[in-house]
């Protein structure tokens, strides 16, 4: 036994043992001490504030014998002043105030503001009094002193009552319920508690992250990978873990720090929830707008230049709203801040995209999404924590200087972690195309129903959130515990139980399920709109954001049109922007209202609008198709009369060359297809591929449609204007072919689309390796 | 192709030794900085209930206070009022003395012709109704007036004779400049404990480190001999 002791003694934990065992520690040792100083802290000011009462007490019955001094002590009695009160939070309570006349050994109720005392006949006498009030009558100097009266416990202000000839010819009695007397507002509540344990996690999960980052950091790189994916996983989340984290923290401050702004700087006199609401919309355009602007600066300076210059540019600006303390510089300044903090996220998009083209099994698109959002939930969770403890101790110049700095940690691991990522390059979506595939029927529904609704969502926790436990008077840092919650539920338990049941769901099913989850929890916020309610909100939520898995974009691109689907990325990522900016807008305005559940409810049903076309339409379109309930997770070939953004070419993607020539996207001869000519010259004349990077279509002339034999067979014969294509009057008569399903399209389960390299016209076919030129 | 998502922990004592200090430092740093907000949080939460405890209870008795002053003997004879209330308003108002308890002060004036006449002060300093213009406290209404500024808060109730004319004001206002310093001594005392406490926990902490290390020693030493 010694010696399992001795050997347990001698072998110091090691690995994820010995991290389990800090983090352990970590999160005991902090809540622990939180909790600790809470109750000392409570202890203190609870003596300050009972201490406080006694004294209002004494007073109230002071005063109030000296009023009633000049009048006969008899039953019927009127009390001459007021009854005063007493605060507890923000309710307001009169005291019970009672006249006792001196009647033999006791004392006679005389008056009582308690209604249902003053209604009864009988007689009353002083019972349970102690000897205290036997001082104040002979010694006729007021006390404090406790009484309990009808099994409840009263403290009482107890003052006599000296008639005009000088004698003392009763007492008067100030009470409140002694729970009221040693109550407060702001001790251990439930709220402080979640609050504190939240505080306990998020610091432990920043040891845990900065822990991974020193681990990454300081390890041995796998030099046999491509740069890009050589510090693996763990440096992609580092790096989505601290973005979050930063970007996180400046729209959750906007509400605190516009409510405390004073009312001279608030622009044109605009009640405190109309700013927040502007602040909130311009901060979400930033981030999530400006695409082509985005995409210029990353061509023009590459990937990882470019996020520096805007991690120092956010620095900049942030350090300037908060130093000058100007409502409106402020108000000027949010937006670039969102666009230059969305740049940051705008880079992690690129280097998903280019690291899961590399054709790695671990790397793929899903995979390395999912450990972004992870990555991108525990860092918001730690960012609004950071904000709420930092905002709220040291003010909006303190989180702006750390917010900074975590934005120039991200810019050293993306330097050292991402050594090469060009710009992904895809064409560029005009705003009709958009609106022409929110349009379509079934996919454009679909768009609505699960990405723009999601947005909303990502509006709700970063602006409604802060602001609805703002209202209640809740500390900034109690968001961490609702996104906490959200992590647990949404990426957790939704991550177990697709484990449990794998492809349990289809896509259509899941859409159901999440709006149903998402519209369940609106709702019932609406109807009781509290902070324990909330959390029942954000679980529902959670899980209905869960369930997608990312599975978005393949479903998207299996409902379009094959041709389309080089959009299908940009479509959704600018459908869920625009959710984003409807969600801010929405529960933005909701505040603007007196009643809250009205204007959610309101809101509630727009949105239950929203994630119900999708199911609903699946569900119209299920009589009419034999095979009655669809089973397949993929979506039916779109119908070309009924859907005019897959079927319609005559209506299709309407571009023009530098000059002014309408090209048309199926152009095959690559020359302006996608806005682009023949010189890899955008309709701007700017180069599209970089400085050093020549056009694909001068690699490969055929663009994706390489034919060395027939290298003009492809260009459009006037008499047969579809050449070898598929006529686009029958492009849909080929799809219905079984055999053929993409026609003479290259099919996308064929050897190209095996080929991560060749999903793009203009890309190589020569597989990348990743020593290329940092970018 | 399948790679290795996850990076292989370095090994090195001077990794190891960089790796304990960042994170040790980390953790003092955030469990401070944690400790700080929630002293901080709870101590203004607490401030804001006490100080609205004490306005109301202001308010209050100056409601009660003006009540009992008869604007009637202040226009009449103000020596008479002036002896009358010397001995009646410090029945009135108790203040308690405590250290740890917000003071009262109050005064009452007699007014006449756009300008005020002390009748009555209970302190030299702290009482602002000379300095504040008439035209603020008296409205047509004549509501109290409410002045809040530099841990003060201050009434000012206009004091009507029988025939509804403001004759005099009475003063009443509530300090609790004691807050800034208590919450000052709470949080230090607090700031000082946790520092202790996060280092003897880190210290402890280490232990299992350090034992295993002199355990070793040890049992080489044993058998060497």
């Amino acid at each position: 036994m010694s010696n399992i002791f001795l050997s347990s003694l001698s072998t110091p934990p090691r690995g994820n043992k010995s991290l389990a065992s800090q983090l352990g520690y970590c999160f005991t040792i902090i809540l622990v001490i939180l909790i600790v100083i809470s109750n000392m802290i409570t202890s203190a000011y609870t003596a300050v504030l009972e201490q406080d009462r006694a004294d209002g007490l004494q007073a109230a019955a002071e005063a109030s014998a000296v009023a009633v001094s000049h009048l006969p002590l008899q039953e019927g009695m009127t009390f001459p002043i007021p009854v005063s009160t007493y605060k507890i939070g923000n309710s307001e309570r009169e005291y019970i105030v009672n006249i006792y006349k001196k009647a033999g050994n006791s004392y006679l109720r005389v008056y009582s503001s308690n209604a249902a005392a003053d209604d009864t006949t009988e007689q009353v006498t002083l019972e349970g009094a102690s000897v205290e009030y036997q001082k104040a009558f002979e010694q006729q100097e007021a006390v404090v002193t406790s009484r309990t009266d009808s099994s409840v416990s009263y403290t009482a202000g107890v003052a006599p009552i000296i008639g005009e000839e000088g004698t003392v010819s009763g007492l008067i009695e100030i009470m409140m319920p002694s729970s009221d007397f040693y109550s407060t507002v702001n001790g251990l509540s439930l709220s402080w508690i979640f609050t504190m344990v939240s505080i306990a996690v998020a610091l432990t999960m920043v040891y845990f992250e900065t822990n991974r980052l020193l681990n990454t950091m300081l390890g041995q790189p796998d030099r046999q990978l491509p740069k890009i994916i050589r510090y693996g996983l763990s440096g992609c989340q580092s790096i989505a873990f601290f973005s979050a984290m930063a970007c996180t923290m400046p729209p959750l401050v906007i509400s605190s720090y516009l409510m405390a702004a004073p009312e001279s700087q608030l622009p044109w006199a605009l009640p405190a929830p109309v700013n927040i609401l502007l602040g909130g919309l311009l901060f979400a355009y930033g981030f999530f707008g400006f695409r082509s602007l985005r995409v210029f600066f990353v061509r023009r300076f590459t990937t990882r230049i470019s996020l520096i210059i805007f991690i120092f540019i956010a620095f900049m600006l942030l350090l300037i709203s908060s130093v000058f303390s100007n409502v409106m510089l402020y108000f000027l300044l949010l937006l670039p801040i969102g666009f230059c903090l969305g740049m940051v996220f705008y880079f992690q998009r690129e280097y998903r995209i280019y690291a899961s083209r590399l054709g790695y099994e671990d790397f793929s698109e899903r995979k390395i999404h999912i450990t972004q959002y992870t990555g991108y939930v525990l860092g918001a969770c730690v960012g609004a924590v950071m904000a709420g403890i930092i905002y709220e101790r040291f003010g909006i110049l303190a989180v702006s200087i750390i917010c900074g700095c975590i934005l120039f940690i991200v810019g050293i691991q993306a330097l050292l972690f991402v050594q090469h990522c060009p710009p992904s390059s895809t064409p560029p979506l005009h705003l009709p195309n958009f609106l022409y595939a929110l349009s379509s029927k079934k996919s454009g529904t679909f768009i609505w129903s699960a990405l723009t609704t999601a947005g909303i969502q990502l509006a709700f926790f970063f602006l409604f959130v802060p602001e609805f436990l703002q209202n209640l008077g809740m500390s900034l840092a109690t968001v961490s515990f609702y996104y906490i919650l959200f992590f647990v539920v949404g990426i957790a338990v939704m991550r177990l139980f697709f484990m449990i049941f794998p492809e349990k769901l289809n896509m259509q099913s899941r859409i159901l399920i999440s709006a149903v989850l998402q519209i369940s929890g609106l709702l019932l916020l609406a109807f009781i709109p509290t902070a324990k309610v909330l959390v029942v909100s954000v679980v529902l939520s959670g899980a209905a954001l869960g369930l997608h898995e990312f599975r978005f974009l393949d479903y998207y691109r299996e409902m379009i049109r094959e041709d389309k689907q080089v959009f299908a990325r940009d479509i959704l990522e600018r459908a869920f922007a625009l959710g984003v900016s409807i969600g801010a807008a929405g529960f933005g305005a909701v505040f603007l209202f007196d009643k809250l559940s009205v204007s959610l409810l309101i809101f509630a049903l727009f949105l239950g609008i929203l994630l119900f076309a999708y199911p609903l339409t699946v569900l119209l379109y299920t009589p009419s198709n034999p095979g009655g309930h669809m089973t397949d997770n993929r979506p039916e070939r779109p119908d070309k009369t009924n859907d005019p953004y897959q079927s319609s070419h005559s209506t299709d993607m309407h571009m023009q060359d530098p000059y002014g020539h309408d090209i048309h996207p199926q152009d095959p001869y690559g020359t302006g297809t996608y806005g682009e000519n023949l010189y890899g010259q955008d309709t701007y004349g700017h180069n599209m591929y970089g400085k050093d990077q020549k056009s694909p279509y001068e690699q490969e002339p055929y663009g994706q449609y390489p034919n060395p034999q027939e290298p003009y067979g492809q260009y459009p014969n006037p008499q047969e204007p579809y050449g070898q294509y598929p006529n686009l009057q029958e492009s849909y008569g080929q799809y219905a072919n079984p055999q053929e399903p993409y026609g003479q399209y290259p099919n996308p389960k064929g050897p190209y689309a095996e080929n991560p390299y060749t999903r793009y016209p203009y890309e190589s076919g020569k597989p990348d390796d990743g020593e290329g030129e940092d970018q | 192709m399948s790679v290795h998502t996850e990076q292989q922990a370095p090994s090195g004592s001077a990794y190891t030794s960089l790796k304990v200090f960042v994170l040790a430092l980390f953790a003092i740093v955030t469990a401070i900085v944690a400790v700080s907000f929630a002293a901080n949080h709870m101590r203004l939460g607490f401030e804001k209930e006490y100080i609205s405890q004490v306005n109301l209870k202001t308010e209050q008795l100056a409601a009660t206070c003006s009540l009992m002053i008869n604007g009637d003997e202040i226009a009449a004879d103000m020596t008479k009022a002036q002896t009358k209330y010397a001995s009646v308003l410090p029945a009135l108002i108790i203040d308690s003395g405590e250290e740890n308890q917000s003071r009262k002060i109050y005064g009452l004036y007699a007014y006449a012709n756009g300008s005020l006449t002390p009748l009555l002060q209970s302190s030299s300093t702290g009482l602002t109704a000379i300095d504040v213009p008439v035209s603020e406290w008296l409205t047509a209404a004549a509501d109290p007036y409410y002045l809040e500024k530099d841990s003060q808060m201050t009434v000012l109730t206009p004091i009507k004779d029988s025939q509804g004319k403001v004759v005099g004001l009475f003063e009443l206002s509530s300090t609790y400049a004691f807050l800034d310093q208590y919450g000052d001594t709470v949080e230090h005392r607090v700031l000082l404990s946790v520092l202790v406490s996060v280092t003897a926990g880190i210290v402890l902490f280490s232990l299992q480190y350090l034992i295993p290390a002199i355990v070793r020693f040890a049992r080489k030493k044993g058998e060497r001999y």
